[in-house]
């Protein structure tokens, strides 16, 4: 998973849970500072009637001075200045608290204060002509004020910021003797006003409070704001309209709320303000910084904080938790891509592995059918090709399904007969069915196109499979494969073609219908564990069919059967109707009974390498009707060295060699220059047969590739594509070879396996010729391993242990081949004693044989006429050349080739006996004899 | 790709929780070094005769970033030349409070200048050089009891929009004055110049006549004693200042009459000058300082604002004077709770940043040798040396001002004539 996948939505989250938070815990702070703001207005409104009750007090305490001394002048006994404040002195308790009494009608707005003048002491005289604080002195008159206040004033006796409580007295003028009218002053400190408001401390801590007039002029001046008007002060610090300031006025003026303000210092200030109760027109206002007010945000601030934190944590320890995992899992994929790749190459080297041998038995089979007459051999032969296409069929199904699981499995077009296709599937088919006793009934459209365009091969594929399924699974009834057809009216060159198949076989549940096309599993596994298959060829059969924009329908009764069915889309080449199939079927039965080959070409040459003797034997043999002139080589270099010296139509070069694979082989062919096999078509080899085959050997330069085993067919349809056509013949009517008996002696030597020499050989008359070389030899030969036996010659010993070995195979004496490869492992190890003890054994055995092979001679008979093509001189000189070439540079192997390939020709008489001396040297290993023979120096 | 998504995360964190945390103080001024416990608690009053001082207050403000716990504040003293002994006589007697040239030798201030610190005491380690030299007063031991803060100068605010409109140019001498008025009379403005006429404070015919009489007084010595000793010769010394003031009326540069409905000498002054028709208004420089905040209380100015500033009035036909006077000073009370505190602050504010810092901010002429200040008082800077004369320096006392100020009076509101005047010196009380 990609790792965005998981931190975005992580991130997403984290990111809605912090705008919940955040959202919610603003909300929380928001009624937070709504309830604090609240209070705080409570907390006004307490002030207020604390500050209330105090100037009340206050003027309570003036008024009964003046009460006091203005009954006195309505009794009659008015008090004069010096009186009062006599009076006043004892009446008064605190020593901070003052009396002054003012005559409003003196211009001076003097009078005399009840404490002296600190600054002057002794001195009772008071003025306060230039402090202007009587402003408000009318409201003395007003019914309903209650308290009669000035502002805060410097008091001019003691220099103390005071405000005074105000009321008229009747005072009696002692030189005069009248009554004037003065003005009693009660001058209170203002830090006793301040005091009554400890309580605020510890709750609000930076209160200020403020009384202001209905203009914004100070009564009582709050430290911080500044300014000698508060709304000055408000409109010096905060950017407003006249509209907005105004509006400010307004409320503050006009009745209880709070507002916030910019202080002088940028800060958001909170100010509760309310009309104060005892004096109309005055103002509380209570002023605090808001940090100060709502310092419970910083606490609730901590929530989204680690909340984030929290989450931030959570997502960096998910994110490593992730990463672990995420290690783990590429490690795990890691080591799944190794075992991936380890099943890929465990395919290929199965599919080599198996397929080498495959070819041998699939390839010799198909020899023994031909050339066997024996009823008995040729039903076993029929076993063994119906075992061997099983085996084959279940690798090509684990083959494909590699193929597809790495999507290179590709649909190849080509024009194909119908026909063709639909004999091979019943060919297949038929047989099975018959033999489980079940009628195969065939219903095929007689107007369906004869030529179509598509991929055969794979709709073979899927048919073969849901017909091998349908006769797997009956047990009695019948198979019944319908083809039918039908036009497209858009599409007039196509066709659909509607296949199905039903059986009446053991049906499907409707439960088991999911795994039918699951790769592996197999339906009721314990009901038909005996049935073989490996469970993947309805998969494939699906697969094939998606890529064919089709699909596979299934209906099914349990325990009555089943119908397969699918309609494929076809493109039509040849409007030609089938016709009736059946007798077409019956006529390519009867082709397929009497093989023919497809076509000669005598003057055709090709090269087959490869490194096992096995499969040149079996490729050589497969043509061998063909008349195909066929050059061998068992490894890159010879082959390379072939290829220097001949012309060749077609050359067949093995993917997997020994010391130089085809590939490397090849490269050094095409870099080659002024070959005879410039433009040579060179077809890869090879057992692999697994997916991206195809492109690797593409990619390398061969122009095509085959399988092994060797599908005879397609083999011979290969060189019909690339041989020249001016070498390809009509088939022959006679067949030689298929007339070519072997005595009947051979077959009951035991120490002879016939089979065996006939596959080294290729056919019976080559066998015989092997045969009669090896008899012509075999006298000299065991008289010199004697010769070198008694003489202790190891070396020569072991040189010709070894060719007797090889001769031995050849024809088939395998019991003595193995004789000998001891001995020559013996006197490879120097093992004198084994040699001693065992060596004349086998050279009893060996004249024992040769002895019975004489029988040979006997046999021989017109026959023999040879119908080799005749070599000409120019030829042969050629050969010899090369051979004295190839001995000179000890190859050979290439000498063996070149006298293999002058087997397959005529020699002109005078040469004859020169050229069967080099073929007995070769045949006995005698190399060093070769050029020799070739100059003449021995005869 | 996974860098990236940690550098994130880690801003994501840092940014979260420094979303918690407090504002960081912004650095404070390096010219400054604290000498005392920055954690120190205490209390600081400043008193004056201003209604408000917020320059002062935002200097609170920016010593306070160094002294977070010393409460500061200013408060206004009612009938502040009276009341002052007092005041410095209670019991919570401020730390720092306005003073005045004039205060010294007037008995009456005696008790007040004895609670005045010696602020030349090398040990407060005061900068006092950064002053111009003819702000400061030593007395007669050297001492200096007072630091001014502002200066002030008397001259008068010019509508530079309204000359630049009309064509004209701002006088700079005494014919170019009377020339442009008559100008301006033609174009339809009645009142080519106003000024306060009411009473003698800060009126129009003193702000004429004493910068010129200064500078008569400035270079005769003889002269300056006997016009200190309120001599009735020195009163021939008013007379061509008081000659100044009556040619100026008589021209018809300004009407007296009209100037009388220009009820106080400040904020109407101000505000009068706003309404935008008086090219000139006659003043001083306290009353520019209460310009800037006045611009958005007048709504004529709001509404068709322009660029004034202050200049020296044109007495004579070399220009007119710089008369650099102190507007305020600032005394420390030695008797003061503090007092360390105290001369810290005051260390902290007698420097050329702070003192020119408060005068923008009041818009006052700064009293430092700078004279780096507002652009209004561009064209003071602009005078010779030779025309700039410092009262305090030349030793001009206070009863002298008394009497030109009431001569002036005298003569411009027509209570007397020139002669009368003249006569009359060393009786004005």
């Amino acid at each position: 998973m990609k790792r965005a996948l998981v931190i975005v939505p992580n991130l997403l989250i984290i990111g809605f849970i912090l705008i919940f938070v955040i959202r919610y815990a603003n909300f929380k702070v928001e009624e937070s500072n709504r309830i604090v703001i609240e209070e705080y207005k409570k907390m006004t409104a307490t002030v207020n009637q604390i500050i209330t009750n105090y100037l009340e007090d206050e003027q309570h305490l003036c008024d009964i001075w003046s009460n006091y001394v203005n009954r006195s002048a309505e009794a009659g006994t008015p008090m004069t200045a010096e009186d009062i404040v006599s009076y006043i002195r004892k009446a008064k308790i605190s020593p901070e608290i003052s009396g002054h009494l003012i005559f409003m009608d003196d211009p001076g707005l003097s009078g005399i204060s009840t404490t002296e003048n600190q600054s002057n002491p002794g001195d009772y005289a008071v003025s306060y002509k230039n402090i202007p604080i009587f402003d408000n002195l009318d409201r003395l008159n007003d019914e309903g004020t209650v308290v009669n206040i000035t502002r805060a004033y410097t008091n001019p006796m003691n220099g103390t910021q005071s405000i005074a409580f105000m009321n008229y007295v009747q005072v009696l003028d002692p030189d005069t003797g009248e009554l004037r009218t003065g003005l009693l002053m009660r001058v209170v400190p203002l830090n006793l006003l301040e005091e009554k408001l400890v309580f605020l401390k510890g709750e609000y801590e930076s209160v200020e409070i403020s009384l202001i007039d209905k203009d914004g002029n100070y009564i009582i001046h709050g430290k911080s704001l500044k300014n000698s008007n508060f709304f000055e002060y408000y409109k010096s610090y905060n950017t407003v309209t006249t509209e907005e300031y105004e509006h400010f006025k307004s409320d503050i003026t006009g009745g209880v709320g709070a507002t916030t303000i910019t202080n002088s210092k940028g800060q958001e200030c909170m100010v509760a303000y309310m009309p104060l109760d005892s004096l109309k027109g005055w103002h509380l206002l209570a002023y605090i910084p808001m940090d100060d007010l709502v310092e419970r945000r910083v606490v609730d601030w901590l929530l989204p904080g680690a909340v984030s934190a929290g989450l931030i944590t959570l997502l960096i320890f998910n994110f490593v938790i992730l990463m672990i995992y995420n290690r783990k899992l590429s490690e795990a994929a890691l080591e799944a891509n190794q075992a991936n790749d380890a099943k890929s190459y465990f395919l290929s080297t199965m599919s080599h592995d198996i397929r080498t041998p495959m070819n041998a038995i699939l390839g010799l089979n198909e020899m023994v059918l031909r050339e066997s007459r024996d009823d008995n051999i040729i039903g076993y032969s029929e076993s063994i090709r119906t075992a061997g296409n099983t085996l084959l069929g279940l690798i090509n199904d684990i083959l494909d399904l590699s193929k597809i699981e790495a999507g290179r499995m590709e649909m190849i077009n080509v024009d194909y007969s119908f026909v063709s296709v639909l004999n091979d599937l019943v060919n297949m088919v038929q047989k099975k069915a018959e033999d489980k006793g079940l009628a195969f009934n065939i219903d095929i459209d007689r107007e369906i196109p004869s030529i179509l365009n598509g991929d055969d091969i794979r709709i073979k594929q899927v048919i073969t499979n849901i017909l091998s399924n349908a006769v797997k699974y009956t047990k009695e009834g019948s198979v019944t494969f319908s083809v039918g057809y039908e036009k497209i009216p858009d599409r007039p060159d196509s066709i659909i073609l509607k296949i199905s198949v039903a059986d009446t076989g053991i049906g499907i549940k409707p439960e088991d219908m999911d795994k039918l096309f699951k790769a592996f599993e197999r339906i009721e596994e314990k009901r038909n564990r005996n049935i073989e298959g490996t469970g993947l060829g309805m998969t494939i059969a699906q697969s094939f069919l998606a890529m064919m924009d089709s699909h596979l329908q299934v209906e099914s009764t349990y325990g009555k059967g089943s119908t397969f069915s699918f309609d494929l889309e076809q493109k039509v080449v040849k409007w030609d109707p089938v016709g009736d199939y059946e007798n077409a079927f019956r006529l390519s039965l009867s082709e397929r009974r009497n093989y023919r080959e497809k076509f000669t070409a005598p003057h055709a040459r090709l090269l087959v390498v490869d490194d096992t003797p096995v499969n040149l034997t079996v490729f050589t043999s497969l043509l061998s009707r063909t008349g195909i002139q066929i050059d061998t080589a068992m490894d890159g270099d010879g082959a390379v060295s072939m290829y220097k010296q001949k012309h060749y139509d077609v050359i067949f070069l093995d993917h997997m060699m020994p010391d130089k694979d085809g590939i490397e082989t090849l490269a050094e062919m095409k870099a080659l220059k002024d070959t005879p096999n410039n433009g040579t078509p060179i077809i890869c080899l090879t057992a692999n047969a697994i997916s991206g085959m195809r492109e690797t050997f593409m990619k390398a330069g061969f122009d095509d590739y085959i399988t092994k085993p060797i599908d005879p067919d397609r083999l011979e349809g290969m060189l019909l594509h690339y041989l020249p056509k001016g070498k390809i013949a009509p088939a022959s009517d006679d067949n030689t070879d298929e007339d070519y008996a072997l005595p009947d002696f051979l077959f009951h030597l035991s120490e002879i396996d016939v089979g065996s020499g006939l596959a080294h050989c290729g056919s019976a008359k080559s066998y015989m010729t092997t045969l009669k070389m090896y008899l012509d030899t075999a006298e000299k030969n065991a008289d010199e391993i004697e010769k070198f036996r008694i003489a202790g010659d190891i070396r020569n010993i072991t040189i010709k242990v070894h060719a007797l070995k090889s001769t031995s195979r050849v024809i088939g004496a395998l019991e003595l081949g193995e004789f000998a490869a001891e001995m020559e492992k013996a006197g490879d190890l120097g093992d004198t004693e084994t040699l001693d003890a065992r060596l004349p054994d086998l050279i009893a055995q060996y004249r024992k044989l040769a002895a019975e092979l004489k029988q040979l001679n006997e046999q021989d008979g017109a026959e023999d006429k040879d119908e080799r093509p005749l070599i000409t001189l120019q030829e042969l000189s050629e050969a010899y050349k090369t051979l004295s070439e190839f001995c000179e540079s000890f190859d050979f192997d290439s000498v063996v080739h070149v006298a293999e390939s002058l087997k397959r020709y005529r020699i002109p008489e005078d040469e004859a006996a020169r050229v069967d001396a080099i073929i007995k040297a070769v045949d006995n290993f005698d190399y060093e004899l070769i050029p020799e023979i070739v100059n003449g120096e021995v005869e | 790709m996974k860098k990236m998504i940690c550098i994130i995360l880690i801003i994501c964190m840092v940014v979260s929780l420094t979303a918690c945390g407090g504002k960081t103080s912004e650095t404070a001024d390096k010219g400054f070094v604290p000498a005392l416990d920055k954690n120190k608690e205490c209390s600081i009053t400043v008193v004056g005769s201003y209604d408000n001082f917020e320059a002062l207050e935002a200097e609170f403000d920016r010593f306070g970033e160094f002294y977070p716990n010393v409460q500061l504040s200013y408060m206004k003293i009612d009938d502040y030349n009276n009341i002052l002994g007092t005041v410095l006589e209670a019991d919570d007697s401020p730390n720092i409070f306005f003073s005045y040239p004039w205060m010294v030798g007037n008995e009456k201030y005696d008790q007040v200048l004895a609670h005045m610190e010696d602020l030349s005491d090398p040990a407060l380690k005061l900068n006092l050089d950064c002053i111009r030299p003819g702000l400061l007063k030593h007395d007669e031991g050297g001492h200096v009891m007072m630091v001014p803060v502002f200066s002030r100068s008397y001259g008068m605010l010019v509508n530079n929009d309204l000359f630049e409109k009309e064509g004209l140019k701002v006088p700079a001498t005494w014919s170019e004055l009377v020339t442009v008025c008559d100008e301006l009379r033609k174009k339809g403005y009645a009142n080519p110049m106003m000024g306060y006429s009411r009473d003698t404070s800060s009126c129009f015919m003193y702000t004429v006549a004493y910068p010129m009489f200064v500078a008569t007084l400035a270079g005769d010595p003889e002269a300056l004693a006997l016009a200190n000793d309120l001599d009735p010769k020195a009163g021939e010394y008013m007379r061509p200042a008081l000659e100044t003031v009556e040619k100026l009326i008589q021209s018809g540069c300004i009407d007296p009459a009209e100037c009388d409905k220009i009820e106080d000498n400040y904020n109407q002054v101000i505000l009068r000058f706003f309404e935008g028709d008086v090219p000139m208004m006659i003043c001083h420089g306290d009353t520019v300082s209460g310009t800037r905040k006045r611009e958005s209380q007048s709504e004529a100015f709001t509404a068709s604002p322009f660029k004034y500033s202050f200049t020296p009035l044109p007495l004579t036909e070399d220009g007119g004077y710089f008369i650099d006077s102190p507007s305020i000073e600032f005394s420390v009370n030695k008797d003061c709770n503090d007092l360390d505190m105290t001369n810290e602050f005051m260390r902290f504010l007698v420097s050329t940043a702070e003192l020119d810092e408060m005068a923008y901010v009041k818009r006052l002429i700064t009293p430092t040798v700078s004279l780096s200040s507002d652009p209004v008082y561009a064209p003071f800077g602009q005078l010779s040396s030779e025309r700039t004369f410092s009262p305090e320096a030349l030793g001009i006392t206070d009863p002298l001002t008394v009497q030109i100020k009431y001569a002036s009076f005298g003569v411009g509101s027509g209570e007397m004539t020139v002669d009368e005047a003249v006569a009359m010196y060393g009786t004005f009380e």
